[in-house]
C-alpha cells in the first residue's frame, strides 16, 4: 500500500514535470539539478587530467552545479571510455575521448565500446605531432632525414610513446606517405624516449607539442617538421609536412563527449557552455600559463574530424596490414 | 653563491619550514600504511601546492617524498608488511630482527640509514648533477636490459636456503610480469579478455597481496592474542638502540648503499625497489658472514634503507638538468613545477637559480626533519606490535583493501590482491620465499621493455650491445654473480 502511494506520487511528479515540456516543446531545461562527473582515462597529473581540471571549474561556474573530474586509468583509456559509453545518458556522466587513441583502440582490438557510443560536446586541446632531434644531430632538416631514409631503409630509429599511440601512428602515416621506412622504437611515454634521444641511442623522436616546448626554448631539441595543417606559432621556422608536399597530418585531440543517447537539449546546453567557457579570457590566460595547447573546435567540426580520422586510420590499418583482433 | 644564499633564504621562511614539517609527518604515515605508495602521497599533495610560494610548495612535496620512502620501513620491520615498494627488501632482515626482540634496533638502523642515504643523494645532486646527468644519458636501453639481467641474479641472495625454490618463485614473478599489453604489438597477454588486466598487475597490488594478506592469515591462525615479543625499550636496551660501535661497523654499508642508490636514481625508469634489492645483494656479497643475512642483522636493514633514500637525490638529476622525470615521483613533481611556472631544464640553474637551489635545500631540510621525527617516533612505532591480533588483523586488511583500490580506483584490483594473497599464503606454508617473486615482478617489465628497445635500435643484432663498455661490465658481474652463488650453494649443501 505504502509502495503504491509512493509510486503514484512519483508518477504524478513525473507527469507534472513532463507535461509543460510536452506542451511548450522548448521549455526551460531542468538540468543540471545535481553534480556532473567527468571521466578521464589517465592518472591524475597527466596531460588529459590537467586539461579536464582546467575546464571543470569554468563549466561549474556556468552550470551552477559541481563538475567533478574522476580518474579511471587503465587499459590505455579503454576503461574510462567504456564507462562513459555505457553510463546513463542523462548528462550527469561525461568523459574525455581522444583522436586518434580512442579510435585506434577499436581498430587494434575487440574494444568494449564503439565510436558511435559517444556524442561530442566539443574539442578542448589539440596538439600536432612533430619530429625532434638534438641540436647536435647530423640531420638539420627533414629533407636530410627523408633522403637518408630513402637510401637506407629501416636504418633510422624513431622513438615514440607506445605502440599505436598518436605519435606511433603519426610516424607510420608519415612513412607511408613519404615512402620511407623507419625503425619504430617503443617507449613507455615520451620522457624515456627523449632521454634515449639525448643520449644518442636513437635518431629521432615523434612526440606532441606540449612535451617539448620548453626543451626547444632551452635549445635542447630542434623541431625538424610538424604534422599540423599550418605552421605552429611556437616554432615558426619548422615547416609542416604538408607544405613540403606530403599530405600527412596527425595530432592528438582531447575531446569532451557524452553517452550517445543523451537528450538533445542537454547536449546542446553542454555544447554552448563549453563554447562560452573556452572563449573566456580568464580560461585562455590560465591555459597559457600552464602551457596547455588549447584549441576549441565546435561539436560539428570535431565530429567531422573524428569521422575523417577514423577513415584515414582504417586505410592505414589496411595499407600497412596492422594487427587486428 | 649568491643564488645559493637566496635559495637558502627562500627555504628557511616559516611557511616553507612548516610545509616541510607537515609533508614529513604525512610522509611517514602514508609510507607506513601498506598500499599507500610515496607516488600516491606526492600526487595527493599536488592540489594543495596551488597558490603557494614555489619554495613552500616544493618543501611540502620534498617532506612527503623523503619521509614516505622511510616510512615504508616501519611496517616492514614491525609487521612484515612493506608500506611501499621501497621497503620490499627491508622486510628480509627487518622482520627477523623484530622476531629476535630487536625491533628498536631495527627501527633506529632504518632511520639513521635513511638519513645518511638521503643526505648523500642530495649532496650528489647539489655538487655533481651535471656529471651524473651525462652518466644517465650513457645508460640506453641495452644498458638497462643488462642491468635488469644482473638484477635477476639477486634471486640467489634473497632465496633464503633453498635456491631451487627461489628460482621457482622468481620464474613465477616473471610470468606474472608478462600479464598485460605487449609493448610492441599492444596485444593484451594473459588478460583473458578482462580489461582490468590489460595494463598488467600493479606493483602495489602485488606487494599488498603477497605480504599483508599472508601475514594477516598467519596471525589469524596463531593462537596467541598478540605477538609474543617482549618490547621494552628500557629493559633490554642494547637490543633496542644502535650503539656507536655498530654505527662505525655500518659505515662501509652506508657508503655502498648511498652510491648504489644515487646511481640507480639517475637512471630513468629503473626505480627505488631495484636499488634496494641491489644494495642488499651487494651488502651480502661484501659481507664476511653472508649466511647471517635473512636471520636479522643490521646490515640487511641498513643497506636497502640507505639506498632507497639515496635514490631521491639521484632521481632529481634528470628532472633538474634535463627537464625529464626519471621516476614516477619526479613525474608528479614535474607537473607541480609546471603549474608553478617553473621550467626545469639545463637553463634552470642560470635563469631561476635561487628556486633551483631552494628545491635542493628543501630536500636537505626534509631529510633532517625526517631524522628527528624518526628518532623520536621509534618508541611510539614499537607500540604497533603490542596491538592485540583482534585489532591488528582488521587494520592490516582494511589498509590493504584501501591501498589496492586506490591505485586504479578499481574494485577488480581488490579481488586480485586477495587472490595473490592466497597464493602468497600457500607459498609461505611451503616455505617458498616471496622476495624472488616480487623482485622478478619489478624487474620483468623493465627488462622486457629494454630488451624490445634494444632489438629495435640494434636492428635485431642484439649481440652488438657488447660493443658498449657498460654492457660488458654488467655482463661480467652477472656471470661472476651466478658463478659465486652457485658455488656458495654447493658449499652449503
Amino acid at each position: 500500500m505504502k509502495h503504491g502511494k509512493m509510486f503514484a506520487s512519483i508518477l504524478l511528479v513525473l507527469l507534472v514535470g513532463v507535461a509543460p515540456l510536452l506542451a511548450q516543446g522548448q521549455a526551460e531545461l531542468e538540468y543540471p539539478t545535481k553534480g556532473i562527473e567527468v571521466l578521464v582515462g589517465y592518472s591524475a597529473g597527466g596531460a588529459t587530467d590537467i586539461a579536464a581540471r582546467l575546464v571543470a571549474p569554468f563549466m561549474e561556474k556556468e552550470l551552477g552545479k559541481p563538475v567533478t573530474v574522476i580518474n579511471k586509468p587503465g587499459a590505455g583509456g579503454e576503461i574510462a571510455h567504456s564507462a562513459t559509453a555505457i553510463a546513463k545518458p542523462d548528462g550527469y556522466t561525461l568523459g574525455y575521448i581522444h583522436a586518434p587513441a580512442t579510435i585506434s583502440i577499436t581498430l587494434n582490438r575487440k574494444a568494449s565500446y564503439a565510436l558511435q557510443d559517444f556524442v561530442i560536446i566539443g574539442n578542448v586541446v589539440y596538439h600536432e605531432n612533430l619530429i625532434v632531434v638534438p641540436p647536435t644531430s647530423r640531420f638539420k632538416t627533414i629533407q636530410d632525414v627523408l633522403t637518408y631514409a630513402k637510401e637506407n631503409p629501416g636504418k633510422l630509429t624513431i622513438g615514440n610513446s607506445g605502440a599505436y599511440a598518436d605519435d606511433h601512428l603519426a610516424s607510420l602515416a608519415l612513412q607511408n606517405t613519404a615512402g620511407v621506412k623507419f625503425e619504430d622504437t617503443m617507449f613507455q611515454g615520451t620522457a624515456p624516449s627523449l632521454v634515449a634521444l639525448l643520449g644518442g641511442h636513437i635518431d629521432l623522436v615523434m612526440c606532441n607539442v606540449a612535451d617539448i616546448v620548453d626543451k626547444v626554448k632551452q635549445k635542447q631539441l630542434v623541431v625538424l617538421a610538424t604534422l599540423g595543417s599550418e605552421r605552429n606559432a611556437l616554432f615558426p621556422d619548422s615547416p609542416t609536412m604538408k607544405e613540403l608536399g606530403y599530405n600527412v597530418m596527425m595530432g592528438n585531440y582531447t575531446t569532451l563527449a557524452a553517452p550517445a543517447n543523451t537528450p538533445a537539449p542537454i547536449v546542446k546546453l553542454l555544447q554552448d557552455t563549453l563554447q562560452k567557457v573556452t572563449a573566456s579570457e580568464e580560461y585562455v590566460a590560465k591555459a597559457t600559463e600552464m602551457g596547455l595547447p588549447i584549441k576549441y573546435f565546435t561539436a560539428q567540426e570535431t565530429t567531422e574530424i573524428y569521422k575523417q580520422q577514423e577513415q584515414r586510420l582504417k586505410e592505414l590499418w589496411i595499407t600497412l596490414g596492422l594487427p587486428t583482433q | 653563491m649568491q643564488a645559493f644564499l637566496q635559495g637558502l633564504q627562500l627555504t628557511t621562511t616559516f611557511p616553507a619550514l612548516f610545509a616541510i614539517f607537515i609533508g614529513s609527518i604525512g610522509g611517514i604515515i602514508i609510507g607506513a600504511l601498506p598500499g599507500l605508495s610515496s607516488t600516491l602521497g606526492v600526487a595527493l599533495l599536488v592540489p594543495f601546492t596551488f597558490g603557494l610560494e614555489p619554495a613552500t610548495a616544493m618543501g611540502l612535496l620534498a617532506g612527503m617524498y623523503c619521509s614516505s620512502i622511510y616510512g615504508g620501513s616501519i611496517t616492514a620491520i614491525l609487521i612484515n608488511t612493506p608500506g611501499t615498494g621501497a621497503a620490499a627488501a627491508t622486510v628480509l632482515d627487518g622482520y627477523p630482527m623484530t622476531k629476535n626482540g630487536q625491533a628498536g634496533k631495527a627501527l633506529y638502523t632504518a632511520i639513521i640509514s635513511s638519513f645518511i642515504g638521503g643526505m648523500f643523494g642530495t649532496f650528489a645532486l647539489l655538487f655533481i648533477a651535471p656529471l651524473l646527468s651525462r652518466v644517465a644519458l650513457k645508460f640506453g636501453p641495452p644498458e638497462t636490459f643488462m642491468l635488469s639481467v644482473f638484477g635477476l641474479t639477486i634471486i640467489a641472495s634473497v632465496s633464503s636456503k633453498n635456491l631451487t625454490k627461489g628460482i621457482m618463485a622468481g620464474l613465477f614473478g616473471l610470468l606474472l610480469s608478462t600479464v598485460g599489453f605487449d609493448s610492441v604489438t599492444a596485444y593484451p597477454r594473459y588478460a583473458f579478455g578482462n580489461i582490468h588486466l590489460y595494463e598488467g598487475i600493479a606493483l602495489v597490488v602485488a606487494l599488498v597481496g603477497f605480504f599483508s594478506i599472508p601475514e594477516a592469515l598467519t596471525l589469524v591462525k596463531s593462537k596467541q592474542k598478540k605477538m609474543n615479543i617482549d618490547i621494552d625499550l628500557k629493559k633490554n636496551s642494547d637490543d633496542n638502540r644502535l650503539t656507536g660501535k655498530e654505527i662505525l661497523r655500518l659505515i662501509p654499508t652506508f657508503l655502498r648503499g648511498s652510491v648504489i642508490g644515487t646511481l640507480i636514481g639517475i637512471i630513468p625508469g629503473v626505480g627505488t625497489p631495484v636499488a634496494c634489492f641491489l644494495a642488499y645483494n651487494e651488502e651480502k656479497r661484501f659481507s664476511k658472514h653472508p649466511h647471517l643475512f635473512g636471520t636479522g642483522i643490521i646490515e640487511g636493514v641498513a643497506a636497502p634503507e640507505t639506498a632507497n633514500n639515496a635514490v631521491e637525490g639521484g632521481s632529481f638529476v634528470p628532472l633538474l638538468t634535463l627537464g625529464i622525470p626519471g621516476s614516477s615521483q619526479t613525474a608528479v613533481y614535474l607537473g607541480a613545477l609546471l603549474i608553478l611556472g617553473i621550467k626545469p631544464g639545463p637553463e634552470l640553474f642560470s635563469t631561476q637559480a635561487p628556486i633551483a637551489y631552494s628545491i635542493i635545500l628543501g630536500l636537505f631540510i626534509a631529510n633532517i626533519m625526517m631524522l628527528f621525527l624518526g628518532l623520536g617516533g621509534v618508541r611510539y612505532f614499537v607500540k604497533i606490535i603490542k596491538m592485540p591480533n583482534a585489532v591488528m588483523i582488521p587494520v592490516i586488511l582494511t589498509f590493504s583493501i584501501i591501498g589496492a583500490y586506490a591505485i586504479n580506483a578499481s574494485i577488480f584490483d581488490v579481488g586480485l590482491m586477495f587472490f595473490l594473497g592466497l597464493i602468497g599464503y600457500v607459498m609461505r606454508l611451503n616455505s617458498i620465499p616471496i622476495a624472488p617473486t616480487v623482485l622478478a615482478l619489478i624487474l620483468g617489465p623493465i627488462g622486457e621493455d629494454a630488451f624490445q628497445q634494444t632489438v629495435s635500435i640494434t636492428h635485431g643484432q642484439v649481440w652488438m650491445i657488447f660493443s658498449r663498455p657498460i654492457c660488458i661490465v654488467l655482463l661480467v658481474i652477472t656471470v661472476l654473480s651466478v658463478f659465486f652463488s652457485l658455488r656458495k650453494n654447493r658449499i652449503v649443501e
